[in-house]
């Protein structure tokens, strides 16, 4: 019998794309592990940058080498997909990217189109059956 | 201008010695909102096979 191939989600290459895109900017030294969200269970590590509205760096030679140590792994571990782009912290001026994944307690986020079609579909019936027949 | 060299905004200095490229407000307002977009509605927890 032959087997059903299974059908790609759009959203998934675009999900792997934001995250190895996040990885280069890393590796460009462009963003920076800027803090860590501490949540029950997990951590999440917040990346931001001049290219993201704000900048951050060691204060010290030994501090800059530590931290690009830092971005070198949170890279690595974005482009295997251990660690995955899971939102963004969005405020005056500036964004931060914030990842997380399995490695650090979080489940692994992936790409995922259908809530989004059914929110379009209910907000479709609503236009339809609220906002048209007036 | 959407995008400059840091040296040249607001008199700041780069960091290290790489050149850091410094989106305008706008932009940066405009990715952040993009990618706060997509993973709301585009994006969920998955459980991993083992």
């Amino acid at each position: 019998m032959r087997r059903q191939k299974a059908k790609l989600d759009v959203a998934k290459p675009i999900h792997r794309a934001i995250g190895i895109g996040t990885a280069i900017l890393l590796l460009m030294r462009q963003i920076t592990v800027g803090g860590v969200f501490i949540s029950p269970g997990n951590i999440s590590l917040s990346l931001s940058g001049f290219f993201t509205g704000s900048g951050a760096d060691g204060k010290n030679e030994v501090d800059k080498r530590l931290l690009d140590a830092i971005d070198f792994v949170t890279a690595l571990l974005l482009i295997v997909n251990e660690l995955q782009v899971i939102g963004t912290y969005l405020t005056a001026g500036r964004f931060t990217i914030v990842v997380s994944g399995p490695l650090f307690g979080s489940e692994a986020v992936a790409g995922y189109t259908p809530t989004a079609r059914e929110f379009a579909r209910d907000f479709s019936s609503l236009v339809t059956t609220v906002i048209r027949p007036f | 201008m959407m995008a400059q060299s840091v040296e040249t905004r607001n008199g700041q200095r780069a960091f290290n010695h790489g050149v850091k490229v410094v989106p305008s407000l706008g932009a940066v307002y405009l990715m952040g909102i993009l990618l706060a977009t997509f993973t709301f509605f585009f994006t969920k927890p998955v459980k991993r096979e083992e």
